[in-house]
């Protein structure tokens, strides 16, 4: 027993015995109020410090004769002998009890329910008797709604102390921590009240707060915060966003937020509304509001339509209320955003070659807008990719039948969603990768058995988000891949030089090379060993990429890795002698510069240092033939392809792009490294890098260079 | 640096809990048993926090806040009262007094520490 | 308590006012007085706040007001040494950042992280 507690126990038979000799004096003189008095606040401080220091039997039972004894006082219920009896045991009960925590016996239970069910008799005989008091410490609300959401709400708190807040040593840091503690917290600060130096009382607080919190605490806590605080601040706590807001995901606007704070009048708003420009900076430049009141609305802004974004992501999708369209009719819509996107560039370079402010506002809200309605376009192209994943159970039952083989088909992921030129073009790949598990990846039944697995295999189809991309993997467990037997393949059709010295995923990378089978005899199934290569330079076309892991006699899992979206994608704009080029933003890592310098230092040999990191890179000047000089500094984008990092040199970086991609035209279908083009703003085509394309090329001259 | 709170209570298991409690989370504790006790023993090694009952023989909690909130060095120092009833009269006058906060009788330990974080961090 | 104390520098070019330790409410009088001398006199003030273990609003408050009269006066307040980290502590805490004021002097606001001086 802690010390603490120990102390209790002498305090409380102090008490009990002091208790007692009132209870006797109070036998004698029924009406005298002082010592039921003192019997109250004897039974108040056993319950009260009871519930301290963990006795909380004590402090339950106690609060019981605590309350006969309030209405004693109150006179409502007088003094008789059954009750000082009672009063008596109940102190010999609460003995028992101290000594139960010392290691005595344990209270007697049914005693103290009769005690207790004694005393309630005389309380609920009183008419009228006020509901018990309830002491106990307020429980914590809030928490989890019934559908798995968390049922948080959103508050705006103006924190704004009088100027004596210091006065009763308040500190205001830990009281803003606090109510960062209780969720996700915006805090914005206000100084405008802070006069110059000569005037300001130094021992007087000027400063005030926005918070802007996201809790599933209720507004109670949030109060109890300041609890210590209200008569000495303003204190105003608004709900302004509910976990039930769903239907739309717009907030309010800033004029509004602003208006609702107090912070500008209404006849301020529609003054400054019938103007067109960014009412925030309109408010700002009039001197109706000041910067800091506008920020502190925006982060509002931002806050909550950041969080309903989030929420309205997480809302399941809603059968009854979804409508049937003809894809032609969503391509088209893609098209025109597409178109839309150009066009908007066009604006924002001439907007900025005007430097006019209308034209500039104008042309920061078509972007804003241009981007919300390419989101929401792409959005609606998006299908769960299950819907394909039904026609291969068909394909596997078939197939293991016509071959003789046990093969049990699993999927998930089925709800992961991917543009719908995506799942179409999907399709035949992913019937090649499944008819080649099951067709050279599952062993026969009796071969299985004698390497002691399972007679049926298992072909597994999942699919998963990973951040731009979807991964979708086809992974079986049969034999796996042989790699000698690659090897040698690959060697006989010529494919490696005989010495070459190859690591097992680049053993495995061969079976995607083009004409190349590993399967001894030309079964009907995967016909004649093509599937591979067409597999990849499919899944290519559309920028994605496929890698094969295997262990021999465990299996082989085939992943593709799919971009989220086709038509249009994040660019990086560059230059090489005036010639524009975009690399997708997704795979840029970072840019550094490389100056003749450090070119020189290499030997000739295109490697840059990176952080300390050798980066091989591609003079991208030289992969196009282009001409002009190299400038004294160039620029190499560093890409991350795999796990591997490929810098690609170039004259300029020019800024993120957004590319509507067009393809090329049939002559220029098939020059290698591109993938396609884009219309830039001004007219002028860039073409669009296939940065998979061109390092593999590089990677196949460097080896031919070192071959011969 | 450890923060130094002085609390004040006639009652010994209240000292005692309040001390163990705050010990317990790293804070310095000189304990004093009422008003004068604990203007005696503040003297020169100064707190950063009292916490201090209302009722007290010799000088009660009240008398106690208007003594520190006279003296320059506690002019601004976060004074708690411990109130046995959430009266609202007595919690006036003890804010008047010049009190930064209160906790109400009974209170268990983890309401202790919430209230002395708010004040002090 | 906080320090505020005045060193001369080398080479009887002038001095730098050292505040030291924790610059609480208690110290914010003083701070204020001395500032507000300086405001009246031509010297331009250098200020060392890198022996600041900590600060509280009323201080803070202090220094910004400060900060904002010398500018209006088309004077002079620079920093020698590092802000340290219990200042930007109590800053951060505060939500005090040169971003979210409108104060004329914010574009040299002292509290921008990462500009200390010399």
């Amino acid at each position: 027993m802690d010390a603490p507690k120990q102390l209790y126990r002498e305090e409380a038979f102090e008490l009990l015995a002091d208790l007692e000799e009132a209870l006797i004096e109070l036998e004698q003189q029924p009406g005298d109020l002082d010592t039921v008095n003192r019997i109250f606040r004897a039974m108040h401080t056993i319950k009260g410090s009871g519930a301290m220091f963990g006795f909380d039997d004590i402090a339950s039972f106690t609060h019981t004769i605590e309350t006969a004894y309030d209405l004693i006082r109150e006179e409502k219920l007088s003094v008789d002998e059954e009750l000082i009896s009672l009063t008596l045991r109940s102190c010999d009960q609460i003995k028992v009890m101290l000594d139960a925590s010392q290691g005595g016996e344990d209270a007697d239970a049914s005693l103290t329910g009769e005690i207790t069910a004694s005393f309630r008799k005389l309380i609920s005989s009183v008419e009228g008797t006020p509901q018990e008091r309830d002491d106990s410490c307020p429980a914590d609300t809030g928490g989890e709604q019934g559908n798995g959401l968390k049922a948080e709400t959103t508050y705006r708190i103006r924190f704004k102390p009088h100027r004596e807040l210091f006065r009763n040593g308040t500190n205001p840091i830990p009281l803003l921590n606090e109510i960062r503690g209780l969720g996700h917290a915006h805090v914005i600060c206000h100084l405008k009240e802070l006069p110059g130096l000569k005037d300001l009382d130094p021992e007087a607080c000027y400063t005030y707060w926005d918070i802007i919190l996201t809790t599933d605490k209720d507004i109670d806590s949030i109060r109890d915060v300041f609890i210590f605080v209200e008569h000495i601040s303003d204190i105003e706590v608004t709900k302004i966003d509910d976990y039930g807001e769903i239907d739309h995901e717009e907030y309010k606007k800033i004029g509004e937020i602003l208006f609702d704070r107090g912070d500008i009048s209404l006849g301020d708003l529609e003054s400054i509304l019938g103007r067109q420009k960014r009412i925030g900076e309109l408010l700002v430049e009039s001197g109706k509001a000041r910067r800091s009141e506008v920020q502190s609305a925006l982060v509002e802004q931002e806050h909550v339509r950041n969080l309903r974004k989030k929420r309205m992501g997480t809302m399941p999708v809603d059968g009854a209320s979804s409508i049937r369209v003809a894809s032609q009719k969503l391509d088209s819509l893609v098209n025109l955003v597409g178109e839309l996107v150009t066009v908007q560039a066009r604006l924002t370079q001439l907007s900025a070659q005007r430097n006019d402010t209308d034209l500039t506002l104008v042309s920061e809200e078509v972007e804003r807008l241009t981007a919300e309605l390419r989101d929401n376009a792409m959005g609606i192209r998006m299908l769960p990719i299950g819907t394909t994943f039904g026609k291969f159970k068909r394909l596997v039952r078939d197939l293991s039948t016509e071959l003789g083989k046990e093969v049990d088909f699993t999927t998930s992921g089925e709800e992961t969603e991917l543009d719908k030129t995506v799942i179409d073009r999907l399709g035949d790949p992913l019937v090649h990768l499944i008819r080649n598990s099951i067709d050279h990846g599952i062993e026969s039944p009796e071969a299985r058995e004698a390497a002691g697995k399972p007679a049926g295999g298992t072909i597994r189809l999942t699919a998963e988000h990973s951040g731009a991309y979807v991964l979708i993997s086809v992974s079986d467990d049969g034999a796996g891949l042989d790699t000698e037997a690659i090897r040698a393949k690959a060697m006989e059709k010529g494919l490696i030089s005989p010495d070459a010295n190859l690591s097992e995923k680049e053993i495995f990378e061969l079976v995607l090379a083009p004409g190349f089978s590993t399967a001894r005899s030309v079964s009907k199934v995967s016909g004649r060993g093509v599937g591979m290569d067409v597999v990849t330079s499919s899944i290519e076309s559309f920028g994605g990429t496929v890698e094969i892991a295997s262990a021999k006699g465990s299996g082989t899992t085939i992943t593709l890795k799919l971009p989220l979206t086709l038509a249009i994608i994040d660019g990086l704009l560059v230059t090489i002698s005036d010639e524009y080029f975009v690399m997708p933003l997704n795979a840029v890592v970072e840019c550094v510069e490389l100056s003749a310098d450090d070119r020189r230092h290499t030997h000739g040999r295109n490697l840059a240092r990176v952080r300390g990191e050798i980066v091989p890179y591609i003079p991208l000047r030289e992969v196009f033939s282009l001409d002009g000089d190299n400038p004294a500094i160039e620029q190499v984008v560093v890409t991350e392809i795999g796990e591997r990092r490929i810098g690609f040199v170039v004259d300029k970086v020019v800024g993120q792009h957004q590319t509507v991609i067009k393809n090329l035209g049939k002559f220029l279908r098939h020059v290698e490294g591109v993938s396609g083009a884009t219309i830039m703003g001004d007219g002028t085509v860039a073409l669009i890098l296939d940065i998979n394309k061109l390092t593999q090329q590089a990677e196949f001259t460097e080896k031919y260079q070192t071959v011969h | 640096m450890s923060k130094r709170i002085l609390t004040v209570d006639d009652s010994a298991s209240i000292r005692q809990m309040v001390s163990f409690t705050l010990k317990k989370e790293g804070y310095e504790v000189i304990e004093a048993s009422d008003g004068k006790d604990a203007l005696s023993k503040i003297g020169s090694e100064g707190v950063s926090m009292v916490i201090t009952d209302l009722h007290m023989p010799n000088m009660n909690g009240i008398e106690l806040i208007r003594a520190l909130r006279t003296d320059p060095s506690y002019k601004f120092t976060p004074i708690v009262m411990l109130t046995t009833e959430s009266h609202q009269d007595k919690k006036d006058s003890g804010r008047q007094a010049g009190a930064t906060g209160w906790i109400v009788k009974p209170f268990k330990p983890e309401q202790l520490i919430a209230v002395v974080k708010r004040l002090l961090g | 308590m906080g320090n505020i104390t005045w060193h001369d520098k080398a080479g009887g070019r002038g001095r730098t006012l050292k505040l030291e330790g924790a610059l609480t409410i208690e110290t914010a009088s003083e701070l204020k007085h001395v500032l507000l001398q300086v405001l009246e006199t031509a010297e331009p003030l250098e200020m060392n706040m890198s022996a600041v273990e900590s600060i509280d609003l009323a201080c803070v408050q202090v220094l910004c007001s400060a900060h904002c009269s010398f500018h209006q006066a088309n004077r002079k307040m620079t920093l020698a040494g590092e802000i340290p980290e219990g200042i930007h502590a109590a800053l951060e805490a505060l939500a005090i950042s040169p971003d979210a004021c409108d104060s004329p002097c914010t574009p040299e606001c002292p509290w921008r992280k990462g500009e200390g001086h010399e």
